[in-house]
């Protein structure tokens, strides 16, 4: 009784965040699985992936309502990186992870340092077209990277739509929110498929996601759109010091 | 930016909310829990082939059509899983 209540308190601290800054909540859900309740890696990550599902449904929900998601152009970035993660998924193998966790640290810090720089003005016309075409590229790199290293894609949605194409930073997180639902339906789909899926473990966390993703997005919505840049950027640079610290340990180990 | 129109976003939250209830009924009441991840899996590709539809009827092709290509991929990889 203990242990459904840990994993409903974790999904729904976890799924909160998520839907609050359109990532998800598996970067939160997988360690404390594995390290305080002794749940197997592939089990806590279909278990995350199921409750990204619902974080991104209950998210949607709140979302749908405020028009705060882009549905006429949501297509053009699904795509690419449903594309980029079919890539990484097939080539990963060849790639050396630690090589590639360090690089994308990096770059994460990079990503952090500009959402809180002083914004540059975006000329429209004509480079309108080419930002989507940086952003394509981006999303196809982004999804290859998901599936090489296990990340959300969040991480890299909610920065493409915010700095390339110049969304509002909650209209990136509403967006990214949707977005991640098609992306974990698909891990997750793949973790039954291979039998890595335990069904209760996954339903527990997604009654704790539910709750957790409707007052995380109603919660992102009172929260200044800086303030929510500076706490994303954060969470960037936590992600970048884990993915880091990651590939040196292995690199060294 | 457009926004889409309030029958679209009330079919969308409906989507949402009977999935979000029937995943509810059947964890609490079906014992093989399997049936209540399906429901939860099954209901962003619902969402997303209507999404994709309403795109494509409102003339924003290319996107309407690439989300569907996405959304008939993932759902090949459900199928299989569940098959």
């Amino acid at each position: 009784m203990n242990e459904i209540l840990l994993i409903l308190g974790v999904a729904l601290v976890a799924c909160g965040f998520g839907a609050m800054f359109g990532i998800g909540g598996g970067v939160i859900i997988v360690p404390i699985f594995v390290n305080f309740l002794g749940v197997d890696v592939e089990k806590a990550r279909s278990a995350a992936l199921v409750a990204v599902c619902i974080t991104s449904l209950g998210a949607n929900l709140v979302n749908f309502r405020s028009d705060l998601v882009e549905f006429e152009k949501i297509g053009l970035l699904q795509f690419p990186a449903v594309i980029g993660a079919l890539i990484g998924a097939w080539i990963g193998k060849l790639l050396d992870p630690n090589m590639m966790r360090l690089l994308f640290g990096v770059f994460l810090l990079y990503v952090a340092w500009q959402l809180t720089a002083k914004p540059k003005e975006l000329p429209e016309g004509k480079v309108f077209r080419e930002k989507w075409i940086y952003a394509v590229g981006a999303l196809i790199c982004g999804g290859f990277l998901s599936a090489l290293l296990g990340i959300g894609g969040g991480l890299i949605f909610v920065p493409v739509i915010a700095l390339l194409l110049g969304r509002d930073i909650r209209i990136a997180t509403a967006t990214s929110a949707f977005l991640i639902g098609l992306t974990a339906t698909t891990g997750a789909s793949y973790y039954i498929a291979v039998g890595q899926m335990d069904a209760n473990l996954a339903v527990w966390t997604s009654l704790g996601a539910v709750i957790g993703a409707i007052i995380g997005a109603r919660t992102a919505q009172l929260i200044k759109g800086n303030t929510l840049k500076y706490i994303f950027a954060l969470i960037l640079v936590a992600n970048s010091a884990l993915l880091i610290s990651k590939a040196l340990n292995r690199g060294g180990g | 930016m457009q926004q889409i129109n309030l029958n679209i976003k009330l079919t969308l939250s409906m989507v949402i909310v009977l999935g979000l209830i029937t995943s509810l009924i059947t964890a609490l009441t079906v014992e093989n829990k399997m049936i209540t991840i399906w429901i939860i899996l099954s209901t962003p590709l619902i969402l997303n082939y209507v999404i994709s539809i309403t795109a494509i009827v409102k003339k924003e092709v290319y996107s309407g059509i690439s989300l569907l290509i996405g959304t008939i991929a993932a759902n090949i990889i459900f199928l299989n899983a569940i098959l």
